[in-house]
């Protein structure tokens, strides 16, 4: 095969199968996939005609989510490493930096979603960014606002501002 | 908030300032448990690691008030270096008719006040402002002459709760020549003043009467001098007490100096920069020598982090009077934070510059009259017992290597 003598052209990529808790599947990238400390885990006892994941905690709308984020990673790491093995000035990472910012930007259901989400999947850095989100969003804010954005029964007995 | 983990909301709450902290405890049950937590505190601190913002307290001996001030790292960077207060921490002690305010320590955000002659000690809490009397200790048999006291405040990492040790020097009725040290230990759960009379050693008690001790690791450290072996004077030594184990130990000190007279010993302070143990030098007066014991891998080491021309440090006018340095703060960037007698500094080590701190607020006082410690804010409560709930990593006394100590 002629391809075979070109190192440059990659294989053709392996997939794996991820079942959302409503039934879809997303069929990914198994590299992409392996960003889930969960899924990777797990990879070596899989046979290879059987990779295939059932979530049951994730929902479809998250799990596009959660893929997308994967996909950018895995695809930012690659070109980042690109650019230091040439030793071309790159701003990679800000760049994903900034992409992540723009990425967690979401309502506050779906970002409870996406931290459950990489919480059961264990993806660390997800998990990070979700948190540190929910941290932001908290940060400044009154008891009362705090209850009314994230949907907070008040059970509280005290009322640190009453003093106040 | 309910449909998340409990570890992930400790995470969450944890990296938050800690005035949003204090506000948290209102929003529900759960979140308030959670900051309430002593072990809390360990999470808190780890994440402070990452930040770069710390919180000070600052007293100014003159007017006896004490405030909570924040230093931020975009502070630093700013041409004025001002230090935000916050006016909502102000804390007066005039209503006590304390004219001597002294801080016998700080950890766990929790601080220990008391005034120089060791009466009406508290604890407080400034970010939850509660805070408790201690009760009165008694100094031991009657007619005994009370020499020196020395103090320590710590976390006891094993029992889980802050600690106030009292050692003191006293002098029998028959003005003998023996002289006892001992030792009265304050924890808040028992309310009660309980009496060790373990082995003290006999040089913690060579320690310069005003220094104060500095907690790290579950250890108090105090900067003293070996027992006197030459005319010359007497090697300079660091102290240890390990409070979970009650175990004294003994560090070697960087610099090989013989100190010849007690009040020499104010030259040497120690502090904590960086989770290290550091010792600032000042005694040569014409440069301050920043010091801190590296842990590594169990191997500990001093290396010199700064050799500071004291000039730098303080006015032209005070240039000639002695300087006592306390560290507060390093950065990673090279920038450390200083207290002395004179005022708080910000030295940075690449531009070799020291630019003196403004209080923000307060721009009618004279620096000169702050006194600065590091607090790292908590919410841990004082009237409840600061050990764990779970009771998981409380041992009966009875278990413990602590049976020797009898209530007083």
């Amino acid at each position: 095969m002629k391809d075979s003598f070109n190192p440059s052209i990659e294989p053709p990529k392996k997939t794996v199968t991820l079942v959302s808790s409503d039934g879809y599947d997303f069929e990914v990238e198994e590299e992409v996939a392996l960003e889930s400390q969960v899924i990777k885990d797990g990879f070596e006892d899989k046979a290879v005609d059987d990779r295939e994941y059932l979530l049951f905690n994730v929902h479809s709308d998250t799990l596009e989510l959660i893929i997308k984020y994967c996909e950018k990673h895995v695809s930012s790491r690659k070109s980042i490493s690109a650019a230091a093995a040439s030793s071309s000035s790159s701003n990679g990472e800000e760049a994903l930096k900034e992409w992540d910012e723009h990425f967690i930007s979401v309502d506050t259901n779906t970002l409870y979603d996406i931290l459950m989400a990489a919480d059961y999947l264990n993806i660390k850095s997800l998990l990070d960014l979700a948190i540190q989100k929910v941290a932001d969003t908290i940060h400044g804010r009154s008891p009362e606002q705090i209850r009314k954005k994230f949907n907070i029964e008040n059970d509280s007995i005290i009322d640190p501002w009453a003093s106040e | 908030m309910d449909r998340i983990s409990r570890d992930n909301a400790v995470d969450i709450l944890s990296r938050l300032p800690i005035r949003d902290l204090l506000r948290c405890r209102g929003v529900c049950k759960s979140w308030c448990t959670i900051a309430s937590d002593p072990t809390f505190s360990t999470t808190l601190k780890l994440k402070f690691r990452k930040t770069s913002t710390t919180d000070l307290i600052i007293w100014d001996k003159f007017d006896n008030t004490m405030f909570f001030a924040e230093d931020s790292k975009s502070d630093y960077d700013r041409r004025n270096r001002v230090i935000r207060v916050s006016n909502k921490f102000y804390f007066s002690c005039k209503e006590d008719l304390w004219d001597d305010l002294n801080v016998l320590g700080s950890c766990n955000g929790i601080l220990c006040l008391s005034n120089f002659s060791f009466k009406r000690i508290r604890l407080y809490n400034p970010i939850s402002e509660e805070y408790l009397l201690l009760p009165n200790f008694v100094t031991p048999g009657r007619g005994n002459k009370v020499l020196k006291i020395l103090s320590g405040f710590g976390f006891d990492d094993v029992f889980h709760k802050v600690v106030l040790l009292l050692f003191y020097e006293i002098q029998g009725r028959c003005k003998s020549k023996i002289v006892m040290n001992e030792m009265q230990v304050y924890t808040p759960d028992s309310n009660v003043w309980q009496r060790s009379i373990g082995s003290v050693p006999n040089m913690l008690i060579n320690a310069y009467e005003l220094a104060s001790s500095v907690f790290i690791d579950g250890s108090l450290h105090w900067i003293t001098t070996a027992d006197k072996s030459s005319e010359s004077g007497s090697r300079l030594l660091i102290v240890s007490l390990h409070l979970g184990r009650e175990d004294f130990g003994v560090t070697e000190t960087p610099i090989s100096v013989l100190v010849e007279l007690e009040f020499t010993l104010k030259h040497y302070v120690l502090g904590v920069l960086q989770e290290c143990l550091s010792l600032v030098n000042s005694s040569t007066g014409r440069f301050v020598d920043v010091w801190i014991l590296k842990n590594d891998e169990g191997k500990q080491d001093w290396s010199k982090l700064f050799s500071i021309w004291t000039a730098e440090l303080v006015l032209p006018a005070h240039l000639n009077e002695p300087v006592i340095v306390r560290p507060i703060k390093l950065q990673n960037n090279g920038v450390v934070l200083l207290v002395h007698n004179h005022g708080l500094v910000v030295y940075n080590a690449e531009a070799n510059k020291g630019q003196f701190l403004i209080v923000d607020g307060r721009k009618d006082k004279k620096m000169y009259s702050y006194k600065a410690i590091p607090l790292l804010g908590s919410l841990i409560s004082i009237k409840s017992p600061c050990r764990m709930d779970s009771g998981e990593k409380y041992l009966p006394a009875e278990n413990g290597h602590r049976g020797k100590r009898t209530c007083y």
